[in-house]
C-alpha cells in the first residue's frame, strides 16, 4: 500500500488531526510571546547510493510547510512550527522517510536517504524450466496474448508453447507436447490447480489434435518445462498450469466466423453482485474447406466438432472468489487411408467429453490463503478399424475413462515474499477398455498426494523453494517421496541466475496399464531434473539460457512382459532471446533447443533417441503492427533436424539411426483490427506453411518392409480465414451502478 | 457552572480556530493556484505537486487538493519522459481521485481526470490496455456530462479525445472539434464555484482548437 494511503483513513485521522492542532492552537494562543520563532530546516535527499532524488517531497507533517528537493537533491524551507513535529519526505517509487524532530528556531538540519519501495523488478524470481504468461504480474516473458496472436499455433495454445525452447515443433503426427526428450503424456496440464486428463481433443493416428480449451478463458500460464513446484505431479517433463480469469470487466458478446465454423459466446457481469456468467458454444466442420483444398487421407467423415462451455464467477466476502468452469465437447472424425502395399487401413473415432471444475480461493487473514477445487472429467471414445475390408466397422474399441479429483491448498505468508505452501489431493480415476476380440477391461485408481513447499527469500536477491511431495497409489500399492529444490539469485538489476532439481514420478498411461492385466502392473516411472538457467530480462528485452540434465529410471516397457526394465537421459541447452525495442513496432523472439537424448522405453529393445525427438530445433517468431493500417503482421518459422523413424530391414543394433528430412515451417497470419458500430472486429487470414515445403513425420512400412509410404500432413498448406467480433454491452449503467 | 463557561468558552475558541484554519486553507490554495498557467516542466509541475499534497496531507477533509495532485502527476505523466516512471505515476492519479472521489461524490470535475487518466492507461500499453480502458474512458466522461452538462473541461476532454482518437477507435476529428467549439462557448459563460475550484483548460482548449481548424 503506498504511503499516501495513511492520510486518508479520513474520519480517524480528522478525529486525531483535530485534537493534536487544537492542544498546539491552545498553546500558541495562550503564549504567543515565547513561541514566534520560525526554524530553516535544510538538507538533501538521496537514495541509498547517496544519487540526488530531485523532486522529493519534504514537509512537517500536519502542516502546510515544506519544499521540493532542487536537481542536487537539497532542499530548504521555514517554519514557525516549534517542538515536537514530525518531518516526512515522499518519493515515487521510494519508501517515506519519518522522523521525530523538535523544532526550536535556527537551524534544523536533516538529511534523508530513501530505501526503494519494494517493487516486484527488483525481486528475485524462480526462473528454472518457466516460461510465465500473465497480464497481472509485471515480470513475464510472455503475455497472454502472445499465445493467440502467435503465426503458427493457429489459436491453440499448445501451438504457442511449442515455440518457446524446450518443446518439440516437428511432431504434426501426434498430439502433445514433447518436451525435452520426454514423450508426449509425460507433459500434464492443470486448470486451478487440477489436472485435466484429456486436454487433446480426441487423438488420432498420425494426425496431431488440437487441444480443447479457449485460450481467452485464462489469465495467467505457466509453461514449466522441468524443475516444477511439489505442487504438481504425475509429469515426468513437464508441467503447463493455467489459471482462469476472475470477473471480467464487462459483459460482453463474441460471435466468430471462419472457414472452418462458427462460435458464439456472451458473457454477462453483474458488477454490484459481483457475479458474472458466460458461455460459449462452437461448430466446426472441415468439409467446405476440404472439399475446397484437397486432402491425402479419403476421409470417411470430415472432422466435425461441437464445442459447449460455461463458467461462473462469484465474489465471496472481500478476497473470495468461487469459479466454476466446465464444457463438453463432441468429435468426429473418420478416414481412409492407403497402405504402401495396397491394402487400406480405415479409422473413425466418435469422442464425448465433458470436464468441471469447481473452486474457491481467498484470503482467511493477513497470513493465511486457502485454495479449494474439485473436478470430474469423462471420456468416452468409440474407435472404428478396418483393415483391408473397406467399410470401417464402427465400435471396434470404446474407450473410456474418468478422473474425479478434490484438492486442498493453505498459504501462510510470512512478510511480504516469503510463503509456506502445504495440501493434499486426492483423485479417483477409471479406465474401461471394450473389445470384440480382445474382451473387457477395467482399471481403478486411488491416487492421494501430499505436499509441502515453502518460498523461502533469504533477501530480495535470493530465494529458496524448497519441496516435497508424496504420492500413492491403490493400484500400484505403493508410496513415493519426491523432493524438490529450486534456487534463484539476482545478480544485478536485470539478471539472475536459477537452478533447479527434483524427483519427478509418473503412473505408465492407461493403455499400457490396461495391457498388463496379461502379465505384472508396471510401477511408477522417475525422472530427476537438473537445470541451470540464467536470464536477463529488462524492459522489452529478454534473453535466456538454459541447460539441463534429465535422467529417467525405470521407464515402462512393454517388449516381453510389461514391466520397468526401462531407462535413459536427455540433456541440452536452449537459448531464448525476445526483443519488443530494436525494430521499430515489431517483437520478435527466436528459440533454440539442442537436444541428446537416448531411453529404452515401451517397445524398443536397447536405448536409443525416440522417435519423437529431434536433435536440434529452432523457431523464429516475428509480429510488426502497422499502426496506420491497423494490421498486425505475424510470421514463425519452425526448423527442426529430422526425427529418427522405425526401418523393419535394420538390424536391432541400427535401431532408429534413420532420420526424416529436415522439417521447414514458415506460417504467415495477418489480423485487422476495426469497429463495426461499436464492436471490436478482428478479421484474421493464417497460412501454415506458405511454401507448401515438404513434411515428413515418419514412415508407414508394407508388413514385408519392401514397400513405404510418407506420414505426411493431411495437406501441404492449412489456410485459415476468419472474423472475431466482440461487442461490450452498453454498460454505461453499470458504471454508474458502480460508481453510485 | 463553572465548567459550563469553560465548556462555552473553549467552544467558542474551537470555532474561531475552525474558521481561522479555514482561511488558512483558502489562501494556501490560492497561493499555490498562482501560477499554474506558467508551468512548463516536469520538475515544475512535480514542485506544484507536492505543495498540494502537502495541504492534502492536512486538509483530510478537503477534496481539491487531491483534485490538483491529480492533475499536476497527470501533467507530469505528460511531460517526463522517463517511462519507466509512468505506472506508478497512473497509480497515484488513480489514488488521489479515489480520494477526492470519496470526500465529493458525483462530481463532474473528477470524472473528467478519471477519464484522462484512463486515457493515460491506454497510452501506457495500447494492445494490452486498450480494450479495457478505452470504453471506460468514454463511460467517464459521458457520466461528467451528465454531472454537469456545463463543465467546459467534461466538453474539451471529449473533444481531444475524440480528435485524438483513431476512427476506427470511434475518433472523429470534425466531432472532435466541435466538442472543443462547445467547450470554447461553455468556458465563456464559466464561473467557477469560488477561487479555488477548478477554472483551468480555456488556453489547452484554445491551442487545440485552432490545430484542429488548422485539419
Amino acid at each position: 500500500m503506498p504511503p499516501e494511503t495513511a492520510f486518508y483513513r479520513s474520519a480517524d485521522n480528522y478525529l486525531l488531526a483535530m485534537k493534536t492542532t487544537l492542544l498546539p492552537v491552545l498553546l500558541v494562543l495562550f503564549s504567543v510571546q515565547i513561541s514566534a520563532q520560525t526554524t530553516t530546516i535544510k538538507g538533501r535527499v538521496t537514495d541509498a547510493s547517496n544519487n540526488p532524488l530531485p523532486g522529493a517531497n519534504i514537509f512537517l507533517r500536519d502542516t502546510y510547510d515544506g519544499a521540493t528537493a532542487d536537481t542536487s537533491g537539497n532542499f530548504q524551507f521555514e517554519t514557525e512550527e516549534n517542538g515536537e513535529q514530525t518531518l516526512q519526505v515522499t518519493y515515487l517509487g521510494f519508501d517515506s522517510a519519518v522522523q521525530k524532530v523538535t523544532l526550536k528556531g535556527g537551524i534544523f538540519v536533516f538529511n534523508a536517504a530513501l530505501k526503494e519501495a519494494f517493487n516486484e523488478l527488483k525481486v528475485v524470481v524462480i526462473s528454472a524450466g518457466a516460461f510465465e504468461a500473465s497480464d497481472e504480474k509485471k515480470v513475464t516473458v510472455l503475455k497472454p496474448l502472445d499465445i493467440v496472436t502467435t503465426a503458427s499455433a493457429g489459436g491453440d495454445t499448445y501451438g504457442a508453447l511449442k515455440t518457446l525452447p524446450g518443446a518439440q515443433v516437428s511432431t504434426g503426427d501426434q498430439e502433445g507436447l514433447f518436451v525435452r526428450g520426454g514423450s508426449g503424456s509425460e507433459a500434464q496440464t492443470f486448470i486451478d490447480g487440477m489436472l485435466v486428463r484429456n486436454p487433446f481433443f480426441a487423438s488420432t493416428p498420425d494426425y496431431a489434435s488440437r487441444g480443447r480449451f479457449n485460450p481467452f478463458l485464462f489469465k495467467g500460464t505457466v509453461f514449466s518445462t522441468g524443475g516444477y513446484s511439489a505442487q504438481y505431479g504425475q509429469g515426468m517433463s513437464s508441467a503447463l498450469i493455467l489459471e482462469s480469469q476472475d470477473l471480467p470487466d464487462r459483459s460482453a458478446g463474441t460471435l466468430a466466423l471462419s472457414s472452418v465454423g462458427i462460435g458464439v459466446g456472451q458473457i454477462q457481469l453483474y458488477p454490484k453482485k459481483g457475479f458474472a456468467i458466460g458461455g460459449n458454444v462452437n461448430y466446426t466442420n472441415l468439409a467446405p474447406y476440404f472439399w475446397l483444398v484437397k486432402q491425402t487421407p479419403e476421409f470417411t467423415h470430415k472432422p466435425e466438432f461441437i464445442g459447449t462451455e460455461g463458467f461462473l464467477r462469484q465474489k465471496t466476502g472481500k478476497t473470495g472468489m468461487l469459479k466454476f468452469y466446465g464444457y463438453y465437447n463432441h468429435g468426429n472424425v473418420g478416414f481412409r487411408t492407403d497402405a504402401p502395399d495396397g491394402s487400406t487401413f480405415g479409422f473413425s473415432v466418435k469422442n464425448n467429453n465433458v470436464y468441471t471444475n469447481l473452486s474457491w480461493a481467498g484470503l482467511l487473514s493477513e497470513h493465511w490463503k486457502i485454495n479449494l477445487g474439485t473436478s470430474y472429467a469423462r471420456d468416452w471414445n468409440d474407435i472404428g478399424t478396418s483393415y483391408n475390408t473397406g467399410a470401417i466397422l464402427p465400435d471396434t474399441f470404446r474407450l473410456h475413462n474418468s478422473l474425479g479429483q478434490v484438492r486442498a491448498v493453505a498459504t501462510r505468508f510470512f512478510g511480504r515474499l516469503t510463503s509456506l505452501r502445504f495440501g493434499g489431493e486426492y483423485q479417483y480415476s477409471t479406465d474401461d477398455f471394450e473389445n470384440r476380440s480382445y474382451g473387457n477391461a477395467a482399471l481403478q485408481d486411488h491416487y492421494t498426494a501430499a505436499f509441502a513447499e515453502s518460498d523461502l527469500y533469504i533477501t530480495t536477491k535470493l530465494v529458496a523453494r524448497l519441496g516435497l511431495r508424496l504420492e500413492h497409489s491403490s493400484l500400484l500399492e505403493e508410496a513415493k517421496v519426491s523432493p524438490r529444490v529450486s534456487l534463484a539469485y539476482k545478480l544485478g538489476d536485470a539478471d539472475q541466475v536459477s537452478f533447479a532439481w527434483g524427483h519427478f514420478y509418473q503412473k505408465g498411461d492407461s493403455l499400457l496399464r490396461w495391457r498388463s492385466q496379461y502379465g505384472q502392473l508396471p510401477g511408477y516411472q522417475r525422472a530427476e531434473h537438473y537445470i541451470l538457467n540464467y536470464q536477463y530480462l529488462f524492459s522489452d528485452r529478454t534473453f535466456r539460457v538454459e541447460g539441463f540434465y534429465k535422467k529417467y529410471t525405470a521407464l515402462v516397457t512393454t517388449l516381453a512382459v510389461p514391466g520397468n526394465a526401462g531407462s535413459g537421459y536427455a540433456q541440452g541447452l536452449e537459448l531464448f532471446y525476445r526483443d519488443k525495442k530494436s525494430l521499430k513496432n515489431v517483437d520478435f523472439w527466436v528459440s533454440y533447443s539442442w537436444l541428446d537424448t537416448k531411453r529404452k522405453f515401451e517397445w524398443y529393445p536397447l536405448e536409443a533417441q525416440p522417435t519423437y525427438a529431434a536433435n536440434h530445433v529452432a523457431t523464429l517468431v516475428a509480429k510488426k503492427y502497422f499502426a496506420k493500417l491497423r494490421t498486425s503482421l505475424g510470421m514463425t518459422y519452425n526448423y527442426a533436424t529430422g526425427r529418427p523413424y522405425y526401418n523393419p530391414n535394420r538390424p536391432e543394433s541400427a535401431f532408429l539411426s534413420d532420420r526424416t528430412p529436415d522439417y521447414h515451417n514458415l506460417s504467415l497470419s495477418a489480423s485487422y483490427l476495426t469497429m463495426i458500430r461499436g464492436a471490436f472486429a478482428v478479421f484474421v487470414l493464417g497460412v501454415q506453411n506458405v511454401l507448401g515445403q515438404e513434411q515428413v513425420f515418419g514412415y508407414r512400412y508394407s508388413a514385408d518392409g519392401s514397400m513405404r509410404d510418407a506420414i505426411k500432413p493431411a495437406a501441404k498448406r492449412f489456410i485459415f480465414a476468419g472474423a472475431f467480433v466482440s461487442w461490450g454491452t452498453d454498460r454505461r449503467q453499470e458504471v454508474l451502478d458502480n460508481q453510485n | 457552572m463553572k465548567n459550563a463557561i469553560l465548556f462555552f468558552a473553549l467552544f467558542g475558541l474551537v470555532c474561531t480556530v475552525q474558521a481561522q484554519s479555514n482561511d488558512k486553507f483558502v489562501k494556501a490554495m490560492e497561493k499555490t493556484l498562482a501560477g499554474m498557467d506558467s508551468l512548463r516542466t516536469a520538475e515544475e509541475w512535480l514542485a506544484k505537486s507536492n505543495a498540494f499534497e502537502r495541504i492534502a496531507q492536512k486538509e483530510t477533509t478537503e477534496w481539491l487538493p487531491a483534485y490538483y495532485v491529480a492533475l499536476c502527476q497527470a501533467m507530469v505523466f505528460n511531460l517526463d519522459p522517463d517511462v519507466s516512471k509512468h505506472e506508478a505515476l497512473c497509480d497515484k492519479i488513480d489514488l488521489y481521485l479515489a480520494k477526492a472521489d470519496s470526500l465529493n461524490p458525483n462530481n463532474s470535475e473528477i470524472y473528467v481526470l478519471e477519464s484522462m487518466a484512463a486515457g493515460m492507461r491506454i497510452r501506457l500499453n495500447p494492445m494490452v490496455n486498450g480494450q479495457k480502458y478505452g470504453p471506460l474512458a468514454g463511460m467517464l466522461i459521458e457520466r461528467a456530462l451528465q454531472l454537469d452538462p456545463e463543465n467546459p473541461r467534461a466538453y474539451m476532454q471529449k473533444g481531444i479525445a475524440t480528435f485524438f482518437t483513431p476512427p476506427q477507435y470511434g475518433g472523429d476529428p470534425v466531432k472532435g472539434k466541435e466538442l472543443m467549439e462547445t467547450a470554447e462557448q461553455k468556458f465563456e459563460a464559466f464561473k467557477p464555484a469560488s477561487s479555488i475550484h477548478p477554472s483551468w483548460g480555456r488556453e489547452v482548449n484554445e491551442r487545440i482548437l485552432e490545430m484542429a481548424r488548422k485539419g
